[in-house]
C-alpha cells in the first residue's frame, strides 16, 4: 500500500479537546471503526496495551504518541490522527514511569506488519525532524496537514533508497 | 563480516520492533556486522534469549538477563541514532577494525 493511501483526510482531526489519553484514543478508535478499519475489540485492546506498554514519544517541545495493538483487531491498514488544543498526558514508551504532554496522537491500525513497517519507519523517522513536527502542529487545515505529512514520508523514502 | 544475533523488543513485538530491526540491520552492516534479528514482546524476553548477543528494546524489560541491553527510541525517531549505534557496536565487542 502506498503512503498516499495510508493517510486519509477523513481521519485527521485538528483543534480537538480531550481530557485524557484514554479519551483521545476512544475518539480516534471510534473513527477507525466507522470507516471499517478495525473491529469491535480494537479499543479495549489498544487501551490495555497502552496501560502496560505506553507509546508516548518524547521529542522535546511537541510530543507525540503512537498507540496501536495486535494485528488481529485490524481489518485495513490506516491511521487516525488528532491534534489537541491542549496537550494530554501520555506515559513514555522508553520510560513508562514518566508522563509527558502530548499534542499529536497517531492511532495506528496495522494489518500486515511487513507492509506497515515501511510506513511506520518513515513516520517515526519524520518525528526526529523538529521542523516537520512543528509544521504539523501549525497546519491550518486538514489539507495542509496531510500534505506536509505525505511530503515528509516521501522525502524520507527517497533518502533511504 | 561478524555474525551477531540481536533480540529486538517492544510492547507488542510487532510494529515498533520491526522498524527497529530493519534500522539495526542496515546500520550495523555498515559497521561490519552480519545481523540476524529476532523480535519479541517485552513479556517474552526470557524465552527468546538463545544465541542472542545483544538486546535492543524500546521499553523497559523486567526479567533479569545476563545479555547486554540497550533501551532506546533512537532507531525509531533517529534522535541520538549515531550514539546508539556506537553503543551497540561497543556492546557487541567492536566492529570492523
Amino acid at each position: 500500500m502506498s503512503f498516499e493511501n495510508m493517510i486519509s483526510e477523513d481521519l485527521i482531526f485538528l483543534r480537538e479537546n480531550f481530557k485524557s489519553a484514554n479519551d483521545v484514543i476512544s475518539f480516534l478508535s471510534e473513527q477507525l471503526k466507522n470507516y471499517s478499519y478495525v473491529n469491535e475489540g480494537f479499543l479495549v485492546a489498544v487501551l490495555e496495551r497502552e496501560s502496560k506498554f505506553p507509546t508516548g514519544l518524547y521529542l522535546g517541545d511537541i510530543n507525540v504518541a503512537i498507540p496501536h495493538t495486535d494485528i488481529k483487531y485490524a481489518k485495513k491498514s490506516g491511521i487516525a490522527i488528532a491534534r489537541l488544543n491542549k496537550p494530554v498526558n501520555f506515559r513514555r514508551m522508553d520510560n513508562p514511569d514518566e508522563e509527558i504532554n502530548v499534542s499529536l496522537v497517531f492511532l495506528l491500525s496495522v494489518v500486515d506488519p511487513k507492509e506497515y513497517v515501511n510506513f511506520l519507519s518513515k513516520l517515526t523517522a519524520s518525528f526526529g525532524d523538529s521542523s516537520f513536527v512543528k509544521k504539523l502542529y501549525l497546519a491550518e487545515s486538514k489539507e495542509d496537514f496531510s500534505k506536509s505529512l505525505k511530503e515528509s514520508l516521501k522525502e524520507k523514502a527517497e533518502v533511504s533508497k | 563480516m561478524r555474525k551477531v544475533k540481536i533480540l529486538v523488543v517492544c510492547g507488542t513485538g510487532i510494529a515498533t520492533s520491526t522498524v527497529v530491526s530493519r534500522k539495526l540491520e542496515e546500520k550495523l552492516s555498515k559497521e561490519g556486522f552480519e545481523v540476524e534479528t529476532r523480535q519479541c514482546k517485552a513479556a517474552e524476553v526470557s524465552e527468546n534469549l538463545e544465541g542472542v548477543d545483544l538486546i535492543v528494546s524500546t521499553t523497559p524489560i523486567s526479567s533479569n538477563v545476563n545479555i547486554p541491553i540497550i533501551r532506546t527510541l533512537a532507531f525509531l525517531t533517529g534522535i541520538g541514532e549515531d550514539q546508539a549505534i556506537e553503543e551497540a557496536v561497543k556492546k557487541l565487542g567492536g566492529g570492523k577494525s
